[in-house]
C-alpha cells in the first residue's frame, strides 16, 4: 500500500531576522560572496573596529573590511597574528567601539587565550570562523564542520557558557551578523559566527536595506559608568558593557573577580562569577533559540545538519517526501547554547556534518529520546549529495540503518 | 657532564665560492614547484639549498614558498624537507637541531654534522614568529640557520600587509583612494638589524639579496661553517605583490641596494661589515635616488613628489644618523661617547 505523504510541508524559521526581512524591503539587491555579507552585516550593526590577519577563508572579510571601516569612520587593523587580534579587539570594545574579528580554524585555535579572557571580563565582541576541513591547515579551500565543539569550550578552565551561530546562506549570513552583534551586547560576551568555507565564499543573491540607520532592532553600544562592574551573582541581561580611560574605575583582570574587577581568591567569589557567566546565557536561553525546520509533524526520519550542508541535505529531505517517505528536517543554527528542544521528537535522527569523528551527533544523541534511533552521515572536505542524503533516509526508514557509501563514515565511538 | 651542553658544536666547514664559475653544479631545489615567473624567492630556496649542499635539513613555515611547493603531489625539495606552522620556523628549528644532537650523543646514529635551515617569510618571521626566532638565537648549543625571505607582504594570501611592508605599499589590506591615499603609514621593521643588536649569543646575522647570487651563496656559507643559531634576512622582489614585470626581479633587487634602502652587511661575533654595492656606498659612492627604486613597482604607483620625498628623507636618516649606518638606528651621541672615552 502506497504511502500518502503530505507534500505542503510546514517550514518553520524562527530567528529575529525572519521579521526584519518582512519589515525592510528597501533596497539593494546584489549577487556578492558570504565574505561580503558578513561585512556588510558588522557594519549595518555599528562594527567600526576589525583587527585581524590573513587566513583564507577569511582573509577576504578583512580585506572589505580595509576598503569599508575608513569610509564609515572606523579602524581597520593589521595585527602580527590572530591572537594579537582578537586582544585588540577586545581592546577596542572596552575602549568603547563594537568590534569584530574573523579567521578560520587555524586562527581560531590561537584566538583562545583572547576568547577566554574577553568571555571572563564580559567584553562584547564577535568573531567569526570560516571552518575550512582540519586538523591544522588541513584543505584551505574545502568545507569542514570540524570545530562544533572548540566553538564550545573556546577556552581553558571550564565554568562558561558559549554564544554560537552559524548561518548557511549569503543573506542569513548578513542578518546573522546584525543579531550576533546584538547578542554580544545583550549579553556582554563574545559571540562566534561559525560558518564555513562554501558559506563564506560561495556567491548568491543577498539583499541590503538601504539606510543602516534606520535599522530600529539594532542594540546601541551603552556604557556602563556605575558599579557593579562586574553584575557577579546574577544572571541579568542587558547589563551595558564596561568602559575604561572614562574615569570609571573599572578594572579589567584575567583572574576571578570582584563587582570591581579586581583580583580575588576566594571560593565565594569563584562561585559568583561562575554563576555569572554561565547563568547569564542558561537562564535565558528561549532569547537564543534560532532554527529552521520543515515537516517536522508527520517525520518519521528527521535529517540534522547546519550551516552550508543543510543546504543539501533539505533538498533531500523534500526529495525523500517526494518519494513518499515521512522525513523531517532539523537546522539549528544557534549551534550553542544547544537546542535540546528540538529533539524532543520521537523519532529516528540522521545527523549529517562535515566531518568524520562526529560532533554534532553526540549532543543530539545527547538530547533524543531514543538513542538507538540517532544515526551518523559523516563526510569531509565536499557537501553530502542529495542521493547520499536520500540513500541514508531511505535506508533508515526501511532497515534502520545507513546503507554503505563512498566516503560516508556512519560510526561514532 | 659539561660535554653535552659546550659550544663546540661541531660544523660543515663549507668555503666559500670563489667566483661563478666555481660554484658547485648540483641542484637540491629542482623543478615541480609552481612559483610566478620572476619569482626572486623561489631563486633563493634554490641557492640556499644548493650553498648548503646535501647533508642538510630544510623546515619552512607556511608561506608562499610552503604552499608553492609542496602542492599536488610534487615537490622541487631533494633533501629533506619539512612544514611547520606558521609562527613556528625559529622553535622547529631549535627541536630538529635537538633532536639530532641527542640522537648522534646517544650513538643511535652517525655523528655527523647536518645543517638545519628553516625559512619564514616575513609574515611567519617577522610578525608571527619574531618570538620564536629570538629565543632560538639565545640557545647557543644548537646549530641552526634561519632565513627569513622578505618579499613584504603576505604573498601566501594574496598580498596583505606585513610588519616588513614598506611605508604607502599598495596592498589588498591597504588599498589607496581618493579620499585617503596612504593607507599603510608604518615603517618598515629593521629585522637583521634587530637580531644583531638584540642577541649577544647569536654568532652571525646578515642581509643578503639573490641579485647578488655567488655572494648570497657566501653568507649561507659561513653562517652554517659558524654553526650555533644564525639569521640571515633576504630582501626578494615579487612581481605579483610589488607589481612589475617579471623580467625586473634582478634588477629591483639591485636598485634596492644601490638606492641604500636595504643594506647588504653581515655581523659576525659583533663586528658590522659592509660588503657588494653598500660597501661602495660606505666609502663614498652616491646612493641612486630611491625614486628610481619606487616606480618601477606599481604598489607605489600612487605616490606624489611630497611621498617620494618622505621615502627618500627617510632612507637619507638611515644613512646620515643613525648610529651604526642603515644597520642600527639608534642616534649618534658623541658627546656621550667622549665623555665615556675619558673615564
Amino acid at each position: 500500500m502506497a504511502t500518502i505523504v503530505r507534500a505542503d510541508v510546514t517550514r518553520e524559521l524562527v530567528a529575529p531576522w525572519a521579521e526584519w526581512e518582512r519589515r525592510y524591503t528597501q533596497g539593494r539587491r546584489l549577487l556578492e560572496a558570504g565574505t561580503y555579507a558578513l561585512t556588510e552585516g558588522a557594519i549595518a550593526a555599528g562594527c567600526r573596529v576589525f583587527a585581524g590577519y590573513p587566513i583564507t577563508p577569511a582573509t577576504d572579510i578583512a580585506e572589505y573590511m580595509s576598503k569599508r571601516l575608513p569610509e564609515v569612520g572606523g579602524y581597520y587593523m593589521q595585527c602580527e597574528d590572530e591572537l594579537a587580534g582578537m586582544h585588540a579587539c577586545a581592546g577596542a570594545s572596552l575602549g568603547g567601539l563594537k568590534a569584530m574579528t574573523a579567521t578560520s580554524g587555524p586562527g581560531y585555535t590561537l584566538m583562545h587565550d583572547a576568547y577566554g579572557w574577553a568571555l571572563t571580563n564580559e567584553i562584547p565582541l564577535v568573531v567569526v570562523d570560516a571552518m575550512r576541513v582540519g586538523p591544522i591547515s588541513g584543505i584551505t579551500g574545502a568545507p569542514g564542520q570540524g570545530e562544533f565543539y572548540v566553538a564550545r569550550y573556546c577556552t581553558h578552565g571550564g565554568n562558561f557558557e558559549t554564544i554560537v551561530l552559524s548561518p548557511s546562506s549569503v543573506q542569513e549570513a548578513f542578518w546573522l551578523t546584525i543579531d550576533a552583534f546584538n547578542l554580544s551586547e545583550r549579553f556582554r560576551t563574545p559571540v562566534t559566527i561559525l560558518t564555513d568555507q562554501v558559506v563564506s565564499d560561495m556567491w548568491e543573491d543577498l539583499f541590503i536595506p538601504d539606510a543602516y540607520d534606520a535599522l530600529d532592532f539594532i542594540v546601541p553600544r551603552k556604557h556602563n559608568l556605575m558599579m557593579p562592574f562586574f553584575p557577579l551573582g546574577t544572571a541579568d541581561l542587558d547589563v551595558p558593557p564596561n568602559l575604561v580611560g572614562q574615569g570609571t574605575g573599572v578594572c579589567v583582570s584575567a583572574y576571578t573577580h570582584t563587582e570591581e574587577g579586581y583580583d580575588i581568591e576566594e571560593m565565594e567569589a569563584q562561585w559568583a562569577q561562575t554563576y555569572r557567566l554561565v547563568n547569564k546565557i542558561r537562564h535565558h536561553r528561549a532569547e537564543l533559540a534560532r532554527y529552521e525546520t520543515l515537516g517536522l509533524e508527520d517525520a518519521e526520519v528527521v535529517a540534522v545538519a547546519y550551516g552550508a550542508d543543510a543546504r543539501t541535505v533539505k533538498t533531500a529531505v523534500r526529495e525523500a517526501r517526494r518519494r513518499g517517505l515521512r522525513a523531517g528536517f532539523v537546522r539549528p543554527i544557534t549551534l550553542w547554547p544547544f537546542l535540546d528542544e528540538l529533539f524532543a521528537r520521537d523519532c529516528h535522527y540522521v545527523v549529517c556534518e562535515l566531518n568524520y569523528d562526529g560532533q554534532l551527533v553526540r549532543e543530539v544523541t545527547r538530547a533524543a529520546p531514543d538513542k538507538g534511533k540517532v544515526h551518523f552521515m559523516g563526510k569531509s572536505a565536499e557537501l553530502h549529495t542529495v542521493a547520499e542524503v536520500v540513500a541514508g533516509l531511505e535506508g533508515v526508514a526501511r532497515a534502520g540503518r545507513i546503507p554503505e557509501l563512498p566516503y560516508i563514515w556512519t560510526e561514532v565511538r | 657532564m659539561a660535554e653535552t651542553t659546550t659550544f663546540t658544536n661541531a660544523t660543515q666547514i663549507l668555503e666559500p665560492f670563489r667566483g661563478v664559475k666555481k660554484v658547485t653544479i648540483e641542484e637540491y631545489f629542482t623543478s615541480g614547484h609552481r612559483t610566478c615567473q620572476g619569482c626572486e624567492s623561489a631563486l633563493v630556496m634554490k641557492l640556499m639549498v644548493k650553498a648548503a649542499g646535501p647533508r642538510t635539513i630544510v623546515l619552512g613555515s607556511t608561506g608562499c614558498m610552503y604552499v608553492a611547493n609542496t602542492t599536488y603531489y610534487t615537490t622541487p625539495w631533494v633533501v629533506p624537507w619539512m612544514h611547520t606552522q606558521l609562527g613556528s620556523s625559529g622553535s622547529a628549528a631549535l627541536g630538529t637541531a635537538a633532536g639530532l644532537k641527542a640522537l648522534m650523543r646517544k650513538g643511535k646514529m652517525k655523528a655527523e654534522p647536518i645543517n638545519v635551515i628553516a625559512f619564514c617569510g616575513d609574515g611567519g618571521g617577522a610578525d608571527m614568529g619574531i618570538g620564536a626566532i629570538s629565543a632560538t638565537l639565545t640557545h647557543k648549543e644548537y646549530n641552526s640557520l634561519i632565513l627569513l625571505y622578505d618579499n613584504e607582504s603576505y604573498a601566501n594570501t594574496d598580498i596583505q600587509i606585513s610588519g616588513m611592508t614598506p611605508f604607502g605599499a599598495h596592498t589588498t589590506f591597504s588599498p589607496p583612494g581618493r579620499a585617503k591615499r596612504i593607507m599603510h603609514t608604518r615603517w618598515k621593521k629593521n629585522m637583521a638589524g634587530m637580531m644583531a643588536a638584540g642577541h649577544p649569543e647569536c654568532r652571525y646575522v646578515a642581509t643578503v639579496c639573490a641579485s647578488y647570487a655567488v655572494e648570497m651563496m657566501n653568507r649561507v656559507r659561513r653562517a652554517l661553517t659558524i654553526g650555533g643559531p644564525t639569521f640571515i634576512h633576504s630582501l626578494d622582489p615579487c612581481p605579483k605583490g610589488w607589481d612589475y614585470d617579471p623580467m625586473l626581479s634582478h634588477e629591483l633587487g639591485e636598485l634596492a641596494i644601490e638606492t641604500g634602502l636595504f643594506p647588504l652587511y653581515e655581523v659576525e661575533d659583533g663586528q658590522v661589515r659592509y660588503y657588494g654595492k653598500t660597501k661602495a656606498i660606505v666609502e663614498g659612492r652616491a646612493r641612486k635616488p630611491v625614486r628610481e627604486y619606487l616606480l618601477k613597482q606599481g604598489r607605489f604607483a600612487h605616490f606624489t613628489e611630497e611621498d617620494l620625498a618622505y621615502f627618500q628623507r627617510k632612507v637619507d636618516a638611515m644613512w646620515q644618523t643613525w648610529e651604526i649606518p642603515a644597520v642600527v638606528p639608534f642616534k649618534r651621541l658623541d658627546a656621550t661617547k667622549s665623555a665615556l672615552g675619558a673615564t
